[in-house]
């Protein structure tokens, strides 16, 4: 080192220029802190000294809160019920405990529990509002983890109120790792929002299959816009487009058609709904399916009903948190595994295996961009446990994907000596169509149909006018045939496709499939397969992943 | 080793740190107790390296506040406050004038160095640690750890060039980093 460092080492750590606080005083500070942490009992805290800036009041508070353990006892299963594996840890008393809170503008936010890993980190939380909150649910303009650069981490999270316990219990969970074994974050919640559902009636005809549109000009939502199909076995589809006024209602609205029948009690759906699909110009597309009888019932009333922000309380509720890995360090493991993937394409591997106390992730890599596995199901066995694996819908890039297990069950502690086995089931293999045409002819608004055979399957056609635009049905009466995904036209040698209507509404039970060709205005069209898909559900592969110990 | 051992051993230099960083004694008292606290929180004995660890910490805390508070707008204030509380006492008059004279003066300098240059100079200086251990300790690059280092003691130096510094002449190069 060279004398000018020397010099300003000297200065800045050895010379007298600073006078030192003292030390034996911050000491017995220090110890208290010690003291309520370990005594396990809550106990009042006097804040420690004057604070010259109101400004570090923030982090005061934080700090000063910390020490509530044992204070109550918290049961989580309900809501992670989709998170099984952080109830095993959970279970284990593998969690680190936190148990710190911060209070502001009436609302307590808790950070109970924290969970740190290679695959995840995850924290329990609970938010106790004031006196004068009346039953509303809450959510936030932000939540997540801000690391030492303020930069923020995202994740997910969910919440359920308990009536019991009066306070919102709630997990957040992020795929952020942190690198090294313990690391100080902050969590950070931003604007708690109060929200409730709203409604506003619509006077919808369920046996008008035509389009039939609706001004709202409420609550951010410009207009709606229903449309109903019919479905194999007396179902309606019925599809609502909303526009929106307010651009910040298009991803937080929730906005679903509601019918109410004379008991006041909402209709059920009679499959699973598609809801808030985003079109290119900013609206969101539901498809709902109904059984027709009960859609078409005598003196069921329609509403709009849509989520809205009742009251906004501006503020960061932000714990300085020091998280660490220690606790589920013991029995996690990486394994890298490069194993082929028999699904045909003989360019798909489980490249990795990241096994933690709590969750299982397999990271899957595949030859061809933006190819998706053909298997719709996946189960892990481990040592004769099934576990149900998750598809997480992030973005991995265009040949990578993750299989999430979650663990449940099973002695997270044995899992290095257990032998795990992928199941994959319910096979779906996508194929292009042939190149035959299908005609046709007379379309009018009069639906008229036709059959037609691919690869043995048959198909049967169904095509009408409806507000200009073209609809095509397909459907086939052989279970193993999985649906036409899409048709075309050909415009010279360009093909024109069509929109396919039904796009979104996954695993429904039958194969039937929509194409729109809008504005149409011809009497006849020659179109083809672009692709269908052949689904063999009782298809069932298994590679051993690791043997046992 | 104790908790109060590690506290004895530690203490001036997360102080420093924190009053360096923080450039005020108030917050510096507070940041260096929370980063203690901090520490006895955790399983502090099977940390590998312990002082790159506390150091961590007490970064860690003093750039929180620092990012909460912004502190610009207090920091001139503050330095001449703390200039105040600053006393030497069994020295002699003379003694006293100068020492004032050659603290204040780095005061002012140090005091101009951004917060992001004064971290890895106080990384550096009073946590004795290593390139590598700053880089990692701020998530940044050891090259950019190299190059703050390089540009703090390159505005420390032509400021006291500037004032005509006697203990700086005849030394012309930076060295080794």
């Amino acid at each position: 080192m060279e004398r000018f460092e020397k010099k300003i080492k000297n200065e800045m750590k050895e010379s007298d220029n600073i006078s030192y606080p003292d030390f034996d005083k911050m000491w017995s500070d220090i110890q208290q802190d010690e003291l309520k942490t370990k005594g396990g009992k809550p106990v009042v805290i006097v804040p420690r000294r004057r604070k010259r800036f109101a400004l570090i009041a923030g982090l005061t508070v934080a700090l000063l809160a910390t020490p509530v353990y044992g204070a109550l006892t918290y049961d989580w299963s309900n809501i992670l019920s989709f998170r099984e594996g952080i109830q095993t840890v959970l279970d284990q008393g593998l969690g680190q405990a936190i148990e710190q809170s911060i209070t502001k503008e009436d609302v307590t936010l808790t950070v109970h529990t924290a969970f740190l890993d290679d695959n995840r980190t995850v924290l329990l939380y609970s938010l106790k509002p004031g006196a004068s909150w009346d039953g509303k649910d809450l959510s936030f303009d932000q939540i997540g983890l801000k690391d030492h650069k303020g930069n923020l981490i995202e994740g997910r999270y969910t919440h359920e109120w308990d009536d019991e316990l009066g306070v919102f219990q709630g997990y957040f969970e992020t795929d952020w790792v942190a690198k090294e074994k313990t690391t100080d974050v902050e969590f950070v919640i931003e604007n708690i929002k109060f929200i409730g559902d709203a409604s506003l009636p619509i006077n919808y005809d369920p046996n008008d299959l035509n389009k039939q549109v609706f001004q709202v000009q409420k609550g951010g939502i410009g207009s709606v816009t229903l449309e109903s199909f019919e479905q194999p076995e007396d179902k309606v589809m019925l599809q609502s487009t909303i526009t929106f006024t307010d651009p910040e209602m298009i991803g937080e609205s929730w906005g679903r058609v509601e019918g109410i029948n004379d008991m006041n009690k909402s209709i059920k759906e009679a499959e699973t709904s598609s809801f808030g699909f985003r079109t290119a110009t900013g609206e969101t597309v539901n498809k709902q399916i109904f059984k027709s009888d009960a859609l078409r019932e005598e003196g069921i009333k329609f509403q709009l009903t849509y989520v809205h922000t009742l009251e906004t309380i501006g503020g960061n509720w932000s714990l300085n948190l020091a998280l660490s890995k220690k606790q589920l360090e013991n029995g996690s493991f990486k394994e890298v595994l490069n194993i082929p993937l028999d699904d045909g394409s003989g360019r798909t591997k489980i490249h990795e295996m990241t096994v933690t106390p709590s969750q299982v992730r397999l990271i899957i890599t595949q030859g061809g961009e933006y190819y998706s596995l053909p298997y719709r199901d996946y189960q892990l066995d481990i040592g004769g446990t099934l576990l149900t694996g998750r598809m997480p819908g992030k973005n991995m890039g265009p040949n990578k994907m993750e299989l999430h297990f979650e663990i449940a069950g099973i002695d997270p502690m044995t899992l290095a000596n257990q032998p795990m086995t992928l199941i994959a089931k319910n096979r779906e293999d996508e194929f292009k169509g042939d190149n035959n045409p299908i005609h046709l002819t007379g379309i009018s608004a009069k639906p008229q149909s036709l059959t037609t055979h691919i690869k043995g399957y048959p198909i049967s056609w169904t095509y009408y006018m409806k507000d200009n635009n073209l609809y095509v049905e397909s459907l086939s009466s052989e279970s193993t045939f999985g649906g036409v995904v899409q048709t075309y036209y050909l415009d010279g040698k360009e093909r024109q496709y069509g929109t396919p209507a039904m796009l979104g509404i996954l695993g429904v039970a039958n194969n039937k499939n929509m194409d729109v060709y809008e504005n149409f205005d011809k009497t006849k069209l020659d179109i083809y397969i672009s692709n269908y898909t052949i689904h063999k559900r009782n298809d069932e592969l298994r590679v051993p992943l690791k043997p046992g110990k | 080793m104790t908790e109060r051992e590690l506290f004895d051993a530690y203490n001036k230099d997360v102080y420093r740190t924190c009053y360096y960083m923080l450039r005020n004694k108030q917050d510096a008292e507070d940041i260096c107790h929370d980063a203690f606290v901090t520490i006895f929180r955790q399983d502090w004995k099977e940390v590998e390296h312990t002082r790159a660890w506390i150091m961590r910490i007490a970064m860690n805390h003093c750039l929180n506040l620092l990012k909460r508070n912004q502190i610009q707008r207090e920091k001139q204030e503050q330095v001449q406050w703390s200039h105040e509380q600053t006393t030497a006492s069994v020295k002699s008059v003379d003694t006293i004038l100068l020492e004032k004279t050659v603290a204040a003066e780095w005061e002012e300098l140090l005091k101009q160095l951004p917060d992001k240059l004064m971290a890895v100079v106080t990384l550096r200086y009073i946590g004795e640690l290593s390139m590598v251990e700053i880089g990692e300790i701020l998530k940044i690059p050891v090259g950019t750890v190299k190059s703050r280092i390089h540009k703090a003691l390159k505005i420390l130096r032509k400021k006291l060039e500037s004032n005509n510094n006697s203990w700086l002449k005849g030394e012309n190069q930076f060295g080794t980093l």
